[in-house]
Protein backbone atom coordinates (compact mmCIF):
# COMPACT_ATOMS: atom_id res chain seq x y z
CA UNK A 1 0.00 0.00 0.00
CA UNK A 2 1.44 3.40 -0.84
CA UNK A 3 2.07 5.27 2.36
CA UNK A 4 1.02 8.86 2.89
CA UNK A 5 3.44 11.56 3.97
CA UNK A 6 4.49 11.43 7.58
CA UNK A 7 3.80 14.14 10.11
CA UNK A 8 5.27 14.65 13.53
CA UNK A 9 4.64 16.86 16.55
CA UNK A 10 6.71 17.30 19.74
CA UNK A 11 7.57 19.81 22.44
CA UNK A 12 11.27 20.11 21.49
CA UNK A 13 13.78 18.82 18.98
CA UNK A 14 17.52 18.84 18.35
CA UNK A 15 19.27 18.82 14.96
CA UNK A 16 22.80 17.46 14.69
CA UNK A 17 23.77 19.26 11.49
CA UNK A 18 27.00 17.35 11.02
CA UNK A 19 25.53 13.87 11.12
CA UNK A 20 22.10 14.90 9.84
CA UNK A 21 20.29 13.37 12.82
CA UNK A 22 17.24 15.02 14.36
CA UNK A 23 15.88 14.01 17.78
CA UNK A 24 12.36 14.95 18.82
CA UNK A 25 11.60 15.02 22.54
CA UNK A 26 8.65 15.19 24.94
CA UNK A 27 5.11 14.31 23.83
CA UNK A 28 6.18 13.04 20.44
CA UNK A 29 3.31 12.10 18.10
CA UNK A 30 4.33 10.60 14.76
CA UNK A 31 1.72 9.79 12.13
CA UNK A 32 2.29 7.75 8.99
CA UNK A 33 -0.44 6.05 7.00
CA UNK A 34 -2.83 4.25 9.36
CA UNK A 35 -0.27 4.19 12.15
CA UNK A 36 0.41 6.65 14.97
CA UNK A 37 3.41 6.37 17.30
CA UNK A 38 3.41 8.06 20.71
CA UNK A 39 6.87 8.28 22.31
CA UNK A 40 9.03 10.19 24.77
CA UNK A 41 11.76 10.61 22.15
CA UNK A 42 12.01 9.86 18.47
CA UNK A 43 15.16 9.98 16.34
CA UNK A 44 15.09 10.43 12.56
CA UNK A 45 18.20 9.62 10.54
CA UNK A 46 19.50 7.90 7.46
CA UNK A 47 18.48 8.34 3.83
CA UNK A 48 15.65 10.90 3.63
CA UNK A 49 15.47 10.69 7.44
CA UNK A 50 13.70 7.41 6.80
CA UNK A 51 14.90 5.41 9.83
CA UNK A 52 12.93 6.20 12.94
CA UNK A 53 13.89 5.03 16.45
CA UNK A 54 11.32 5.68 19.15
CA UNK A 55 11.86 5.30 22.88
CA UNK A 56 9.21 5.53 25.53
CA UNK A 57 7.89 4.30 28.80
CA UNK A 58 6.46 2.59 26.83
CA UNK A 59 6.26 3.64 23.20
CA UNK A 60 2.66 3.22 22.02
CA UNK A 61 1.64 2.36 18.47
CA UNK A 62 -1.96 2.70 17.41
CA UNK A 63 -2.96 1.17 14.11
CA UNK A 64 -6.44 1.28 12.55
CA UNK A 65 -7.07 -0.84 9.47
CA UNK A 66 -9.56 -0.24 6.69
CA UNK A 67 -12.34 -2.07 8.55
CA UNK A 68 -11.79 0.05 11.66
CA UNK A 69 -10.22 -2.74 13.67
CA UNK A 70 -7.38 -1.58 15.88
CA UNK A 71 -3.99 -2.94 16.82
CA UNK A 72 -2.27 -1.31 19.78
CA UNK A 73 1.33 -2.14 20.59
CA UNK A 74 3.30 -1.17 23.69
CA UNK A 75 7.08 -1.59 23.68
CA UNK A 76 10.01 0.25 25.28
CA UNK A 77 11.83 0.66 21.95
CA UNK A 78 10.65 0.64 18.33
CA UNK A 79 12.51 1.00 15.04
CA UNK A 80 10.50 1.91 11.97
CA UNK A 81 11.66 2.21 8.33
CA UNK A 82 9.37 4.66 6.66
CA UNK A 83 10.12 3.68 3.06
CA UNK A 84 9.34 -0.02 3.48
CA UNK A 85 6.88 0.19 6.38
CA UNK A 86 9.00 -2.32 8.34
CA UNK A 87 8.81 -2.10 12.11
CA UNK A 88 10.75 -3.92 14.80
CA UNK A 89 10.51 -3.75 18.56
CA UNK A 90 12.24 -5.34 21.50
CA UNK A 91 11.67 -5.57 25.24
CA UNK A 92 8.39 -6.21 26.99
CA UNK A 93 5.93 -6.11 24.11
CA UNK A 94 2.17 -6.14 24.42
CA UNK A 95 -0.17 -6.26 21.43
CA UNK A 96 -3.90 -5.76 21.82
CA UNK A 97 -6.11 -6.37 18.80
CA UNK A 98 -9.72 -5.37 19.07
CA UNK A 99 -12.36 -6.32 16.53
CA UNK A 100 -15.91 -5.70 17.45
CA UNK A 101 -16.58 -7.50 20.75
CA UNK A 102 -13.43 -9.63 20.76
CA UNK A 103 -10.19 -8.61 22.37
CA UNK A 104 -6.98 -10.44 21.58
CA UNK A 105 -3.95 -9.79 23.84
CA UNK A 106 -0.49 -11.02 22.88
CA UNK A 107 2.70 -10.73 24.94
CA UNK A 108 6.29 -11.30 23.78
CA UNK A 109 9.77 -9.76 23.68
CA UNK A 110 10.74 -9.52 20.01
CA UNK A 111 8.51 -8.15 17.27
CA UNK A 112 8.83 -7.64 13.56
CA UNK A 113 5.91 -6.15 11.72
CA UNK A 114 5.01 -4.42 8.49
CA UNK A 115 2.26 -1.91 7.83
CA UNK A 116 3.13 -1.22 4.24
CA UNK A 117 3.02 -4.49 2.29
CA UNK A 118 -0.40 -5.84 3.26
CA UNK A 119 -3.55 -3.90 3.88
CA UNK A 120 -3.54 -4.94 7.54
CA UNK A 121 -0.87 -5.09 10.20
CA UNK A 122 1.15 -8.25 9.70
CA UNK A 123 3.57 -9.26 12.46
CA UNK A 124 5.73 -12.01 13.96
CA UNK A 125 6.06 -12.00 17.74
CA UNK A 126 8.62 -14.11 19.58
CA UNK A 127 8.82 -14.71 23.27
CA UNK A 128 10.01 -17.03 25.95
CA UNK A 129 7.22 -18.04 25.51
CA UNK A 130 4.75 -15.69 23.88
CA UNK A 131 1.35 -15.42 25.53
CA UNK A 132 -1.99 -15.36 23.73
CA UNK A 133 -5.30 -14.44 25.35
CA UNK A 134 -8.77 -14.04 23.82
CA UNK A 135 -11.63 -12.47 25.70
CA UNK A 136 -15.13 -12.86 24.28
CA UNK A 137 -18.41 -11.93 25.97
CA UNK A 138 -20.23 -14.85 27.67
CA UNK A 139 -17.29 -17.19 26.98
CA UNK A 140 -14.49 -18.25 29.31
CA UNK A 141 -11.23 -16.60 28.23
CA UNK A 142 -8.87 -18.64 26.08
CA UNK A 143 -5.27 -18.55 27.19
CA UNK A 144 -2.32 -20.05 25.28
CA UNK A 145 1.47 -19.95 25.15
CA UNK A 146 3.72 -20.71 22.19
CA UNK A 147 7.23 -20.07 20.91
CA UNK A 148 5.96 -17.67 18.28
CA UNK A 149 2.79 -15.83 17.23
CA UNK A 150 2.18 -14.74 13.64
CA UNK A 151 -0.44 -12.76 11.80
CA UNK A 152 -0.44 -11.79 8.13
CA UNK A 153 -2.71 -8.86 8.92
CA UNK A 154 -5.09 -9.62 6.07
CA UNK A 155 -7.50 -12.40 6.91
CA UNK A 156 -7.62 -11.97 10.71
CA UNK A 157 -5.84 -15.24 11.41
CA UNK A 158 -3.33 -15.60 14.23
CA UNK A 159 -0.97 -18.57 14.19
CA UNK A 160 0.64 -19.95 17.32
CA UNK A 161 3.73 -21.93 16.44
CA UNK A 162 5.92 -24.26 18.55
CA UNK A 163 5.09 -25.88 21.90
CA UNK A 164 1.55 -24.59 21.85
CA UNK A 165 -0.37 -25.00 25.11
CA UNK A 166 -3.97 -23.80 25.16
CA UNK A 167 -6.41 -23.60 28.03
CA UNK A 168 -10.09 -22.64 28.15
CA UNK A 169 -11.86 -23.14 31.41
CA UNK A 170 -11.03 -26.72 32.38
CA UNK A 171 -10.03 -27.81 28.88
CA UNK A 172 -6.41 -28.07 27.86
CA UNK A 173 -4.75 -28.72 24.53
CA UNK A 174 -1.18 -29.04 23.37
CA UNK A 175 -0.09 -29.02 19.72
CA UNK A 176 2.75 -28.10 17.39
CA UNK A 177 0.83 -25.25 15.91
CA UNK A 178 -2.57 -23.73 16.30
CA UNK A 179 -4.53 -21.25 14.20
CA UNK A 180 -7.15 -18.93 15.58
CA UNK A 181 -9.53 -17.51 12.98
CA UNK A 182 -10.93 -14.21 14.16
CA UNK A 183 -13.74 -14.34 11.64
CA UNK A 184 -15.13 -17.83 12.18
CA UNK A 185 -13.90 -18.04 15.79
CA UNK A 186 -12.55 -21.50 14.99
CA UNK A 187 -9.34 -22.78 16.58
CA UNK A 188 -7.66 -25.50 14.57
CA UNK A 189 -4.64 -27.42 15.79
CA UNK A 190 -2.14 -29.61 14.00
CA UNK A 191 0.69 -31.98 14.77
CA UNK A 192 4.30 -31.26 13.99
CA UNK A 193 5.72 -32.31 10.61
CA UNK A 194 7.86 -35.00 12.24
CA UNK A 195 4.80 -36.33 13.97
CA UNK A 196 6.58 -36.10 17.28
CA UNK A 197 4.15 -33.66 18.80
CA UNK A 198 0.59 -34.79 18.32
CA UNK A 199 -2.49 -32.85 19.25
CA UNK A 200 -3.57 -33.80 22.74
CA UNK A 201 -6.84 -32.58 24.18
CA UNK A 202 -8.02 -33.03 27.73
CA UNK A 203 -11.44 -31.83 28.72
CA UNK A 204 -13.93 -32.45 31.53
CA UNK A 205 -17.66 -32.31 31.47
CA UNK A 206 -20.29 -32.52 34.19
CA UNK A 207 -22.62 -35.61 34.38
CA UNK A 208 -26.44 -35.05 34.95
CA UNK A 209 -27.29 -35.04 38.74
CA UNK A 210 -30.04 -37.75 38.54
CA UNK A 211 -27.70 -40.49 37.30
CA UNK A 212 -25.59 -40.40 40.54
CA UNK A 213 -22.58 -40.50 38.27
CA UNK A 214 -19.42 -39.12 39.50
CA UNK A 215 -19.66 -35.39 39.28
CA UNK A 216 -16.93 -35.23 36.69
CA UNK A 217 -15.28 -37.63 34.38
CA UNK A 218 -11.91 -37.29 32.72
CA UNK A 219 -11.36 -38.41 29.19
CA UNK A 220 -8.21 -38.19 27.38
CA UNK A 221 -8.57 -38.73 23.78
CA UNK A 222 -5.89 -38.74 21.24
CA UNK A 223 -7.05 -36.63 18.37
CA UNK A 224 -5.16 -36.18 15.26
CA UNK A 225 -5.92 -33.07 13.19
CA UNK A 226 -9.50 -33.02 14.48
CA UNK A 227 -11.34 -29.67 14.03
CA UNK A 228 -12.73 -28.51 17.38
CA UNK A 229 -15.80 -26.35 17.07
CA UNK A 230 -15.68 -23.47 19.49
CA UNK B 1 32.55 102.85 0.07
CA UNK B 2 34.58 103.38 3.23
CA UNK B 3 33.15 100.01 4.27
CA UNK B 4 35.86 98.08 2.19
CA UNK B 5 38.73 100.13 3.52
CA UNK B 6 41.46 98.53 5.70
CA UNK B 7 42.85 94.96 5.97
CA UNK B 8 40.25 93.60 8.43
CA UNK B 9 37.78 93.47 5.59
CA UNK B 10 40.11 91.14 3.63
CA UNK B 11 39.82 88.34 6.26
CA UNK B 12 36.07 88.19 5.56
CA UNK B 13 36.77 87.55 1.85
CA UNK B 14 38.98 84.51 2.48
CA UNK B 15 36.32 82.22 4.13
CA UNK B 16 33.69 83.55 1.76
CA UNK B 17 35.77 82.36 -1.20
CA UNK B 18 36.16 78.85 0.26
CA UNK B 19 32.44 78.63 1.03
CA UNK B 20 31.49 79.57 -2.51
CA UNK B 21 34.01 77.08 -3.92
CA UNK B 22 32.71 74.30 -1.70
CA UNK B 23 29.08 74.79 -2.66
CA UNK B 24 30.12 75.15 -6.27
CA UNK B 25 31.90 71.78 -6.33
CA UNK B 26 29.29 69.02 -6.72
CA UNK B 27 31.84 66.13 -7.05
CA UNK B 28 31.84 65.13 -3.34
CA UNK B 29 29.39 62.22 -2.59
CA UNK B 30 26.30 63.32 -0.73
CA UNK B 31 25.68 61.83 2.74
CA UNK B 32 24.41 58.20 2.31
CA UNK B 33 20.67 57.79 2.48
CA UNK B 34 20.93 55.02 5.06
CA UNK B 35 22.27 57.20 7.87
CA UNK B 36 19.42 56.67 10.34
CA UNK B 37 20.87 57.77 13.68
CA UNK B 38 20.94 61.48 14.24
CA UNK B 39 24.56 61.39 15.36
CA UNK B 40 26.71 60.93 12.29
CA UNK B 41 28.68 57.66 11.92
CA UNK B 42 32.37 58.20 12.51
CA UNK B 43 32.92 56.07 9.43
CA UNK B 44 30.93 54.18 6.85
CA UNK B 45 31.91 51.61 4.23
CA UNK B 46 30.30 50.31 1.08
CA UNK B 47 30.52 46.74 -0.33
CA UNK B 48 32.81 45.46 2.40
CA UNK B 49 34.29 41.96 2.30
CA UNK B 50 36.25 40.51 5.20
CA UNK B 51 37.87 37.05 5.12
CA UNK B 52 39.46 35.38 8.14
CA UNK B 53 41.98 32.60 7.44
CA UNK B 54 42.97 29.76 9.72
CA UNK B 55 46.55 28.81 10.45
CA UNK B 56 46.66 26.68 7.28
CA UNK B 57 45.66 29.63 5.20
CA UNK B 58 42.19 28.27 4.56
CA UNK B 59 39.24 30.72 4.68
CA UNK B 60 37.48 30.13 8.00
CA UNK B 61 34.99 32.98 8.13
CA UNK B 62 33.96 35.47 5.51
CA UNK B 63 31.76 38.49 5.97
CA UNK B 64 30.29 40.80 3.34
CA UNK B 65 27.93 43.74 3.67
CA UNK B 66 26.58 46.27 1.21
CA UNK B 67 26.74 49.14 3.70
CA UNK B 68 28.49 49.44 7.08
CA UNK B 69 28.11 52.37 9.50
CA UNK B 70 30.04 52.68 12.74
CA UNK B 71 28.68 54.86 15.56
CA UNK B 72 31.36 55.60 18.15
CA UNK B 73 29.09 57.13 20.84
CA UNK B 74 26.73 54.17 21.06
CA UNK B 75 29.48 51.65 20.19
CA UNK B 76 27.42 50.02 17.46
CA UNK B 77 27.96 49.05 13.85
CA UNK B 78 24.92 48.98 11.58
CA UNK B 79 25.12 46.63 8.58
CA UNK B 80 22.98 46.39 5.47
CA UNK B 81 22.53 42.98 3.74
CA UNK B 82 25.18 41.18 5.75
CA UNK B 83 26.23 37.68 4.63
CA UNK B 84 28.39 35.58 6.93
CA UNK B 85 29.93 32.25 6.05
CA UNK B 86 31.37 29.95 8.71
CA UNK B 87 33.30 26.96 7.37
CA UNK B 88 36.05 24.63 8.39
CA UNK B 89 37.20 21.26 7.06
CA UNK B 90 35.50 19.05 9.63
CA UNK B 91 32.14 20.71 9.71
CA UNK B 92 29.53 21.59 7.11
CA UNK B 93 29.53 25.29 6.38
CA UNK B 94 26.85 27.71 7.55
CA UNK B 95 25.86 30.78 5.58
CA UNK B 96 23.91 33.37 7.57
CA UNK B 97 22.27 36.36 5.88
CA UNK B 98 19.61 38.99 6.58
CA UNK B 99 18.25 42.36 5.50
CA UNK B 100 20.16 44.24 8.18
CA UNK B 101 22.11 43.72 11.41
CA UNK B 102 23.43 45.63 14.38
CA UNK B 103 26.71 44.69 16.00
CA UNK B 104 27.03 45.67 19.66
CA UNK B 105 30.63 46.08 20.83
CA UNK B 106 29.80 45.94 24.53
CA UNK B 107 27.96 42.63 24.39
CA UNK B 108 29.83 41.12 21.43
CA UNK B 109 26.45 40.29 20.00
CA UNK B 110 25.18 40.66 16.49
CA UNK B 111 21.42 41.07 16.03
CA UNK B 112 20.17 40.20 12.58
CA UNK B 113 16.73 41.27 11.40
CA UNK B 114 14.54 40.85 8.34
CA UNK B 115 14.31 37.51 6.50
CA UNK B 116 17.18 35.98 8.44
CA UNK B 117 18.37 32.83 6.62
CA UNK B 118 20.80 30.14 7.74
CA UNK B 119 21.87 27.76 5.00
CA UNK B 120 23.43 24.53 6.26
CA UNK B 121 25.64 22.80 3.76
CA UNK B 122 24.90 19.12 3.22
CA UNK B 123 26.71 16.42 1.36
CA UNK B 124 26.99 17.01 -2.39
CA UNK B 125 24.23 14.47 -3.04
CA UNK B 126 21.84 16.24 -0.69
CA UNK B 127 20.17 19.64 -0.94
CA UNK B 128 21.20 22.17 1.67
CA UNK B 129 19.00 22.68 4.71
CA UNK B 130 17.59 26.21 5.03
CA UNK B 131 16.43 27.83 8.27
CA UNK B 132 14.47 31.08 8.15
CA UNK B 133 13.28 33.38 10.93
CA UNK B 134 12.56 37.08 11.42
CA UNK B 135 15.23 37.81 14.06
CA UNK B 136 18.44 36.08 15.18
CA UNK B 137 21.12 36.99 17.70
CA UNK B 138 24.68 35.69 17.32
CA UNK B 139 26.88 35.75 20.39
CA UNK B 140 30.49 35.58 19.20
CA UNK B 141 31.81 35.14 22.74
CA UNK B 142 29.93 31.87 23.31
CA UNK B 143 29.65 31.06 19.57
CA UNK B 144 25.91 30.54 19.82
CA UNK B 145 22.97 31.83 17.82
CA UNK B 146 19.46 32.08 19.26
CA UNK B 147 15.97 33.45 18.72
CA UNK B 148 12.61 33.34 20.47
CA UNK B 149 10.72 33.78 17.24
CA UNK B 150 8.95 31.32 14.96
CA UNK B 151 11.39 29.45 12.76
CA UNK B 152 11.02 27.28 9.67
CA UNK B 153 13.45 24.59 8.53
CA UNK B 154 13.33 23.10 5.01
CA UNK B 155 15.57 20.03 4.96
CA UNK B 156 15.33 17.83 1.88
CA UNK B 157 11.78 16.48 1.77
CA UNK B 158 10.89 17.78 5.23
CA UNK B 159 9.55 21.03 6.55
CA UNK B 160 9.73 21.76 10.26
CA UNK B 161 8.39 24.71 12.21
CA UNK B 162 9.05 25.54 15.85
CA UNK B 163 9.10 28.45 18.27
CA UNK B 164 12.48 29.45 19.59
CA UNK B 165 15.88 28.07 18.64
CA UNK B 166 19.38 27.85 20.11
CA UNK B 167 22.30 26.87 17.87
CA UNK B 168 25.80 25.95 19.03
CA UNK B 169 28.13 26.99 16.18
CA UNK B 170 30.99 24.90 17.57
CA UNK B 171 29.22 21.56 17.93
CA UNK B 172 26.90 22.19 14.97
CA UNK B 173 23.87 21.39 17.07
CA UNK B 174 20.56 23.24 16.91
CA UNK B 175 17.93 22.95 19.67
CA UNK B 176 14.35 23.89 18.75
CA UNK B 177 12.68 25.04 21.92
CA UNK B 178 8.90 24.43 21.57
CA UNK B 179 5.87 23.73 19.37
CA UNK B 180 7.82 21.53 16.97
CA UNK B 181 5.86 20.33 13.94
CA UNK B 182 7.36 18.37 11.01
CA UNK B 183 5.75 17.22 7.79
CA UNK B 184 6.90 15.73 4.52
CA UNK B 185 6.67 17.95 1.45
Amino acid sequence: ATLEKSRLRSDRSNLDVQNNIIIYRDNVIYEHGNMTIYADSLTKQGENAGTITALGSPVKIHYVDETGETTDIDAPKIIYRQQSGELSASGDIKIVQSSGIDKLTLLGNQLTANQGVTEGFGFVLNGAPTEFRIEQPSQPAIYATADQLRSNGKDKQTELVGNVKLQQGDSNMTAAFLTYDGTSKVISAGKSDSGEQRVETEFFWEQEQGDNATSSQSATEQQTEKEQQQ
Amino acid sequence: MTFLKGRSMLWLLVPATFAIAYWWDRSTESKPDFVEVSTNPDYYLSNTQTIEFDTNGQPQRSFTTEKTLHYKEIMQTHLLKPVMRFNDDQNPSWTVSSEKAVSNELSEQLTLEGNVTIELERRPSESNAVLTMPVLKIDFASETAFTDEQIELIDGRFRMTAKGMQADLRTNNIEFMSEVFTEEL
